[in-house]
C-alpha cells in the first residue's frame, strides 16, 4: 500500500490509518475479538444452566455476565462486524476511492474501540458491571437496585458506541449518496450496499433515540435524577424509549447478514435476484414498520389494551414483508447453476435459520400466546434464531465471500464446508430445544430438578460447545488461509458482472481502482476511464443542470469543492491525483482523550485531567491539520448523486446529522409530554409559568440566540458576497451572543442551586436540567466549532467559491435555535 | 428585498412572536388551558420558520425536506405510545399504590 511508502512502520499505519479498508480491517479484527469475549461469557454461565442446582456462579456474576453477553453481542459485534464488511466493500462496489470522510471513520472506529475497552472496564469497577439484563429494565437499573459504579460505566460506553455509530452513519450516507461512479444508479447496487443503505436510515434515528433514554439513566445514576425512580417516568418511561429504538434495532441487526445472503445466493446460482425491484419495496416496507411495533415487547406492561391491538397488528403484518425478501431468495435459486460453496452454504443456512427465527415471531406478535412465552426460553430461542441465525450466519457468509478480496488468498475449501456442518448442527442443538423450555423463565440463575428442565438444558449446552468448537475452527481456517492460502485473484468466484469489487485485485489498491482512473457504469457494462474525462463529464453535468437560477444559497460554482474533505475547491486539473498522506494520528488522540475521560470519573482524578487535555490537544490537532491542509485525500463527487444533485457533501452531512438530532430531541420532548401528562394524575404540582425559572432572564436568552442565527446568517451572506470583515464580524459576534447566552445559562443554574433546587428535587427539576443542559452541549460545541471559523476566517480562509465550512455551521446553529424555540416555552411558559 | 433585509425580516417576526408568546404567559390565568396550546402553536410556526430560513430549507434539496418530514413522522407513533400509556388503569393503579 502506499501508506507503507509513506511511512515504513506499519503499527503507524494502522493506528493513524484512515483507508476505509484498513478502518474495515480493524473493524473486523475487533468485532471478533468482542465476539469471543461475549461467547466466553455465554459459555460460563450455560454451564451454570446445565444442569438443576448448580453453584458454579454466584447469582450477581450470573447475572453481571448475562447482561455484559447481551450488550456486547448486540453492540459491540454484530453491527460492528456488518461494518467491517460495509467498510471495506461499499465504497468499492459504488466506485468510490474511499469513505467521504476518511478521517471521520478511523474515529467512528477508534470510538467503537474505546467504547468497548470502557465496556470491559466496567466489569473492574467495585461491585462489578451492569447486572440488570441486556434490556436495561427500570427500575432495575437505578442505583436502589444496581448501586455499583460499573452499571454506570457500562451506560456511557453504549453512549459512546452509539455516537461512533451515528458519526459512521453520516460518513456513509454521504458516501452513498454522493459518491457513486457515474453511471451507477442506486437500483444498480448489490444487495449489500442497498440493504446497508435501509440500515444506516434506521440506525439514523434509531441510535439517537437510545441516546436519549441512557443519559436519562446516567443522570439517575451519576447525578441523582428522578427519571426512572419517580412516579411519572418510572419502569413504563424506559420501556417505551428503549424499545423504540430496541426493535428497529433487530432489523439493524439482521439486515446485513440477510443481504449478504442475498448476494451470494445470486452469485453463487448464477442468476440476477429474483424479484429485485419487489425485494427493495419489501425492505422499504419493512423498515417503516420496524417504527411501529416496539410496544409488542411490551404486552405484559398494562398498557392500554387498545394500543396492544394496534401493535398486534402491525407486528403481524411486517412477517409479510420479509416473507417476500425470503421468498426471491430461494425463488433465485430455482433453476439455478448452483455451486455450493462454504458462503452460498452459510448464505442458504442463513435464510434457514432466520425463517424459523421468522416464525416463531409470529407466534410472539400475539397478545394471547405473548402472554404464554413472554419471559421464557421460547424468546431466547426465537430471538437467537433471527438474530444469530439471519444475522450472523449471513455475516459469516460474508466473511468466507470476501475473505479473498481483503487478503487475496483462498481458504480450504473442504474445511469450509466441515465448519458449515459442524456449525449447524451446533447451533441447531444449542437453540433449538429451547423452544421446548417454554415454561422455563429467562432470568433465573439456577432451578431445581423437579422442573424437569435438565435433561434439554444439557442437551443445549452440549450443543453449546459444538458451536463454540465451529468457531474455533473458523479462525483456524482463516488463519491458515492467511499463512498457506493459494492466491485468490482478482476474480475467484466468477462474480465480475455482479459487483465492482470484482473488477479490481485482491487485496484491492489504495484508491481501489487503477491510478488516475475511475469506474464508469455504461450501457456495455464497467469500464474503467480516465479521470480527467470523468471530470470533464461531470462538470458538464453540473452546469446544465445549475441553469440560470440554482435554487440553492450556495451557487455551485465550479470547479466545485464537493468532495474534498480538506482543501476544499481544490480541483485536480491535471491528469493525475494528489494525495497527501492517508494517515491522522488525530482520530486515535480524540478517543483516546474521551476514553481516559471517562474512566477518570470511576478510577481517579489524574486519569480524568489527562483525558481531558488529551482531548482538548485532538480538537487543536485536527483544526491545525485542517487549516494547514496536511491531511488531503481527494475525494470527488464525479458520477451519481441522486436525489442530492444540488447540495455539497459537507452539507449533506451536516444535515443528515439534524435528522438524528431529531432522534435525540423528539425523545427527550416525547418524555417531558408523558412525565407532565402524568404529573396531573400523580398530583405533582407542575411549576407555574414564572414560579421556578424567571420568564425575562428565559426571554434575554431567547432574544440572544435568535439574534446570533440572524448573525449567523448574516456572516454566511458575507462569505458568499466575499465580504471579508463583515464575515469577521458576524462570526464574532454570533460567538458573542452564544457565549452570553451561556454565561446567563450557567447564572440560572447556579441560582437554582443556590435556592437548593438540584438534579434530583422533584421531576420537573430533572427534565430541566437535563434538556437544557443536553441543548448547552450543543451550544458549548458550536463555541468549539465557531472558534475554529472565526480562526479560518482571520487567515482569509473562506471565498465566495469556498466556504461551505461556514452554511455548515449556520445548518447547524439554526437547528440549535430550533430546539430552543420548544425548549423555551416548555419550561419557562407552559 | 435584499438579502439581508430578508433575513432581519424573519428575525423580527421571530422576536414579535415570542413576544406574543410570552404575553399569553403572564395571562395565562386568564387564557387557561388554551395557553399552553397557543404557546406551543407558536413555537412550533418559529421553527418551522427557523428551519425555512437560518437552516437553509426553503434554498436546499426536496429530498432535504423529505427527510424532515420523515424524521418527525418518526417520532409521532412514540407520541401516541405514550399517550396511550398514560391512560392504562394498571399502570395508574400503580402510581396510586406508591402515592399511599
Amino acid at each position: 500500500m502506499a501508506e507503507h511508502r509513506q511511512n515504513p512502520n506499519p503499527l503507524l499505519v494502522w493506528l493513524f490509518t484512515t483507508n476505509h479498508k484498513n478502518v474495515g480491517i480493524l473493524y473486523l479484527v475487533t468485532s471478533l475479538y468482542f465476539l469471543v469475549v461475549a461467547g466466553i461469557l455465554a459459555m460460563v454461565f450455560r454451564l451454570q444452566l446445565t444442569m438443576p442446582e448448580q453453584t458454579l456462579l454466584r447469582p450477581e456474576i450470573y447475572n453481571q455476565m448475562v447482561t455484559m453477553h447481551g450488550l456486547f453481542m448486540l453492540l459491540w459485534v454484530v453491527t460492528p462486524l456488518a461494518a467491517a464488511f460495509a467498510n471495506y466493500v461499499i465504497p468499492i462496489q459504488i466506485g468510490a476511492k474511499d469513505m467521504a470522510y476518511p478521517r471521520l471513520n478511523a474515529l467512528s472506529y477508534w470510538l467503537y474501540l474505546a467504547s468497548g475497552i470502557l465496556a470491559l472496564s466496567s466489569f473492574f469497577a467495585p461491585g462489578g458491571t451492569a447486572d440488570w439484563g441486556w434490556t436495561t429494565y427500570a427500575p432495575l437499573n437505578t442505583v436502589e437496585f444496581s448501586p455499583q459504579a460499573g452499571g454506570s460505566l457500562m451506560g456511557l460506553a453504549i453512549i459512546i458506541i452509539l455516537s461512533s455509530s451515528i458519526v459512521a452513519t453520516v460518513n456513509f450516507f454521504v458516501t452513498i449518496f454522493r459518491l457513486r461512479a457515474p453511471g451507477m444508479k442506486i437500483l444498480m447496487l448489490p444487495l449489500f450496499s442497498i440493504f446497508w443503505l435501509i440500515t444506516i436510515f434506521l440506525m439514523l434515528w434509531a441510535f439517537p433515540a437510545f441516546v436519549a433514554p441512557l443519559l436519562l439513566l446516567v443522570t439517575d445514576r451519576v447525578l441523582g435524577t428522578v427519571f426512572y425512580t419517580s412516579a411519572e417516568g418510572g419502569a413504563l418511561l424506559w420501556d417505551h424509549l428503549f424499545w423504540f429504538f430496541g426493535h428497529p434495532e433487530v432489523y439493524i441487526l439482521v439486515l446485513p447478514g440477510l443481504a449478504i445472503a442475498g448476494d451470494v445466493i445470486s452469485v453463487f446460482s448464477g442468476r440476477k435476484l429474483y424479484g429485485k425491484k419487489i425485494i427493495y419495496l419489501a425492505l422499504i416496507t419493512a423498515a417503516i414498520l420496524s417504527y411501529v411495533v416496539w410496544v409488542h415487547h411490551m404486552f405484559m406492561t398494562g398498557i392500554n389494551p387498545g394500543l396492544r391491538e394496534f401493535f398486534n397488528i402491525t407486528t403481524e403484518l411486517i412477517s409479510i414483508p420479509f416473507g417476500v425478501i425470503v421468498l426471491a431468495y430461494i425463488l433465485t435459486m430455482y433453476k439455478g447453476r448452483i455451486r455450493l460453496t462454504t458462503p452460498m452454504l452459510f448464505g442458504i443456512g442463513a435464510v434457514a435459520l432466520f425463517i424459523v427465527g421468522g416464525a416463531s415471531g409470529v407466534f410472539n406478535s400475539s397478545v394471547a400466546l405473548n402472554f404464554g412465552t413472554r419471559g421464557t426460553f421460547w424468546v431466547v430461542a426465537h430471538f437467537h434464531y433471527t438474530i444469530v441465525g439471519g444475522g450472523i450466519t449471513g455475516l459469516v457468509a460474508g466473511l468466507y465471500y470476501w475473505w479473498p478480496k481483503m487478503t487475496g488468498r483462498m481458504y480450504n475449501e473442504k474445511l469450509g464446508k466441515l465448519h458449515f456442518a459442524i456449525y449447524m448442527i451446533g447451533f441447531n442443538l444449542l437453540y433449538f430445544p429451547m423452544h421446548l423450555l417454554f415454561d422455563m423463565p429467562r432470568r433465573i440463575f439456577v432451578y431445581e430438578a423437579a422442573t424437569g428442565w435438565g435433561q434439554i438444558n444439557m442437551l443445549i449446552t452440549m450443543g453449546a460447545f459444538i458451536f463454540a468448537a465451529s468457531w474455533a475452527m473458523f479462525f483456524a481456517i482463516l488463519f491458515q488461509s492467511l499463512r498457506k492460502g493459494p492466491v485468490a485473484g482478482e476474480d475467484p468466484w466468477n462474480a465480475k458482472n455482479y459487483s465492482i469489487e470484482w473488477n479490481v485485485p485482491s487485496p484491492p489498491p489504495e484508491f481501489n481502482f487503477p491510478e488516475g482512473k475511475v469506474p464508469v457504469v455504461t450501457a456495455k457494462g464497467l469500464e474503467f476511464r480516465d479521470i480527467d474525462e470523468v471530470r470533464r463529464m461531470s462538470l458538464e453535468r453540473q452546469l446544465a443542470a445549475s441553469g440560470p437560477k440554482t435554487g440553492m444559497l450556495t451557487k455551485p460554482t465550479l470547479p466545485t469543492n464537493g468532495g474534498l474533505p480538506t482543501n476544499g475547491g481544490t480541483y485536480q486539473a491535471h491528469g493525475s491525483e494528489h494525495h497527501g498522506p492517508h494517515l491522522s494520528p488525530w482520530p486515535l488522540v480524540l478517543s483516546a482523550g474521551v476514553t481516559m475521560t471517562l474512566l477518570g470519573l470511576f478510577f481517579g482524578a489524574g486519569l480524568l485531567i489527562l483525558g481531558l487535555v488529551t482531548f482538548i490537544a485532538s480538537l487543536v490537532g485536527w483544526g491545525w491539520e485542517d487549516l494547514k491542509e496536511r491531511f488531503h485525500v481527494t475525494i470527488e463527487a464525479l458520477g451519481e448523486t441522486w436525489p442530492f444533485q444540488r447540495i455539497e457533501n459537507h452539507t449533506l452531512a451536516i444535515w443528515t446529522f439534524v435528522f438524528g438530532e431529531i432522534g435525540l430531541f423528539g425523545p427527550l420532548f416525547m418524555a417531558y409530554f408523558f412525565v407532565r401528562a402524568n404529573s396531573a394524575i400523580t398530583g405533582f404540582l407542575w411549576p407555574l409559568p414564572g414560579q421556578l425559572h424567571s420568564i425575562t432572564i428565559g426571554a434575554v436568552n431567547t432574544v440572544l440566540l435568535f439574534t446570533s442565527g440572524l448573525t449567523m446568517s448574516l456572516a454566511l451572506i458575507a462569505a458568499r458576497r466575499g465580504e471579508q470583515q463583515a464575515l469577521k464580524y458576524s462570526l464574532l459576534a454570533t460567538f458573542i451572543l452564544a457565549f452570553l447566552f451561556m454565561v446567563i445559562k450557567g447564572f440560572e443554574w447556579s441560582e437554582l442551586f443556590a435556592e437548593g433546587i438540584t438534579f434530583g428535587t422533584d421531576i420537573a427539576a430533572s427534565l430541566y436540567f437535563v434538556i437544557t443542559g443536553v441543548h448547552g452541549a450543543h451550544i458549548i460545541a458550536g463555541l468549539i466549532a465557531l472558534v475554529y471559523l472565526i480562526t479560518k476566517a482571520f487567515k482569509g480562509g473562506f471565498t465566495p467559491q469556498k466556504h461551505v465550512g461556514v452554511e455548515v455551521f449556520a445548518i447547524y446553529w439554526g437547528m440549535v435555535d430550533a430546539m430552543w424555540m420548544f425548549i423555551f416555552p416548555l419550561f419557562y411558559l407552559v | 428585498m435584499d438579502e439581508v433585509w430578508q433575513y432581519v425580516t424573519v428575525y423580527i417576526i421571530l422576536i414579535a412572536a415570542l413576544l406574543v408568546e410570552v404575553m399569553i404567559a403572564v395571562n395565562w390565568q386568564t387564557l387557561g388551558a388554551l395557553s399552553a396550546a397557543g404557546v406551543l402553536i407558536i413555537a412550533s410556526i418559529q421553527a418551522v420558520f427557523g428551519f425555512l430560513y437560518f437552516m437553509h430549507g426553503k434554498y436546499g434539496n426536496k429530498a432535504i425536506v423529505i427527510l424532515m418530514i420523515i424524521s418527525l413522522a418518526t417520532i409521532i407513533p412514540l407520541f401516541f405510545a405514550f399517550l396511550f400509556s398514560i391512560e392504562n388503569p394498571l399502570h395508574l393503579a400503580a402510581l396510586g399504590e406508591e402515592l399511599h
